[in-house]
């Protein structure tokens, strides 16, 4: 086979693909020239953020009751927007808690409650230790407050039997 | 029959190539008539908010802003200009899947179609759009989204459709 040969067969896709080219720039140019305007105003923005569900800004506590028993009463501020509070009663390290939902701002911690609801917190309360009342803000859109307020403690008074404020 | 498929075949070459030349011939005639205004005009686009940037308050969960009016005005050289108006918004990662973005056009409430305002037709050059724009945010969004921006972007395209 002779060189002229073989740089005929090498030199027969390279013919194809030039045609192609030239067909594609040939049909393409006219469609690029039909492409229409197109054009882009600066960005427009503007300040807008989600909403922050508020803990209730405060926590107080009275201890209340007669000569046969006593429990404590924590209240706080209502918050704008709340359809209910989750409280939270813990012991010290958190290790354990229990929650309670109240639509009013304000819940009586009696030794009764902490029975219902676990008995750890009133074997903790028994012990002779402290437990901790927080609370969060359940807002109507369905959020609860990222944040609670700082744990109000409470513990057992024997004589009366109950629950009493920490100061 | 050899005969046959061979003229069917140079047949169908021809009428391709006199179609090719159809288009060709009419691309060409376009630059003689007066639309050759827009081949050597432009076309431009811009958008700013009416009566200052909106003043939002901040979102719950299945709440909506109120409108805020974008006035976008179109602008152009040749009297036969025509252009679309094209709206989309994007918001800061964490609430793509939380928020839905609407812009209406404010005299007639129409939605901004994704290919453009008018659906059919166009703006003339000068054509000013008020654009009312409101978001939405999902009832279902996440608590940990509280409190952090929503950061809205609004982009607007004008598209020629015509010229």
């Amino acid at each position: 086979m002779s060189a002229r040969a073989i740089r005929g067969r090498a030199g027969r896709p390279r013919l194809v693909l030039a045609a192609l080219a030239a067909a594609v720039l040939v049909l393409g140019a006219p469609a690029t020239a039909w492409g229409f305007w197109r054009a882009t105003a600066p960005d427009v923005t503007a300040q807008l953020s989600a909403a922050t569900v508020a803990a209730p800004s405060g926590i107080s506590c009275t201890t209340v009751g007669g000569t046969l028993s006593r429990s404590a009463q924590v209240t706080w501020p209502a918050v704008a927007g709340a359809v209910a509070y989750r409280v939270t009663i813990a012991n010290a390290s958190g290790t354990t808690s229990a929650q309670q939902t109240v639509t009013s701002p304000t819940i009586t911690i009696t030794q009764g409650l902490l029975s219902d609801l676990l008995s750890g917190l009133i074997t903790t309360l028994l012990g002779g230790n402290p437990l901790y009342v927080s609370v969060e803000t359940v807002h109507s859109s369905g959020w609860i407050s990222l944040t609670h307020t700082a744990g109000q403690p409470v513990s057992q008074t024997l004589l009366p039997v109950g629950v009493k404020c920490d100061t | 029959m050899r005969h046959v498929r061979i003229g069917v075949t140079v047949g169908a070459l021809l009428a391709l190539v006199v179609g090719v030349s159809g288009v060709h011939a009419l691309w060409g005639r376009s630059e003689t008539v007066p639309a050759g205004v827009t081949l050597t005009g432009d076309l431009a686009v811009s958008a700013s908010w009416l009566g200052g940037s909106p003043v939002w308050a901040p979102l719950y969960p299945g709440s909506t802003t109120p409108d805020a009016t974008l006035r976008v005005t179109g602008s152009g050289s040749g009297s036969t200009l025509g252009w679309r108006v094209q709206i989309t918004s994007t918001v800061a990662t964490q609430f793509a899947a939380y928020t839905t973005f609407q812009a209406r056009e404010c005299v007639t409430g129409t939605v901004i179609p994704a290919g453009g305002y008018p659906a059919s037709g166009s703006l003339p050059a000068g054509a000013v759009v008020d654009v009312c724009v409101h978001y939405t945010l999902a009832s279902n969004a996440p608590g940990t989204l509280q409190g952090q921006q929503v950061s809205p972007r609004i982009s607007v395209v004008a598209q020629q459709v015509g010229g």
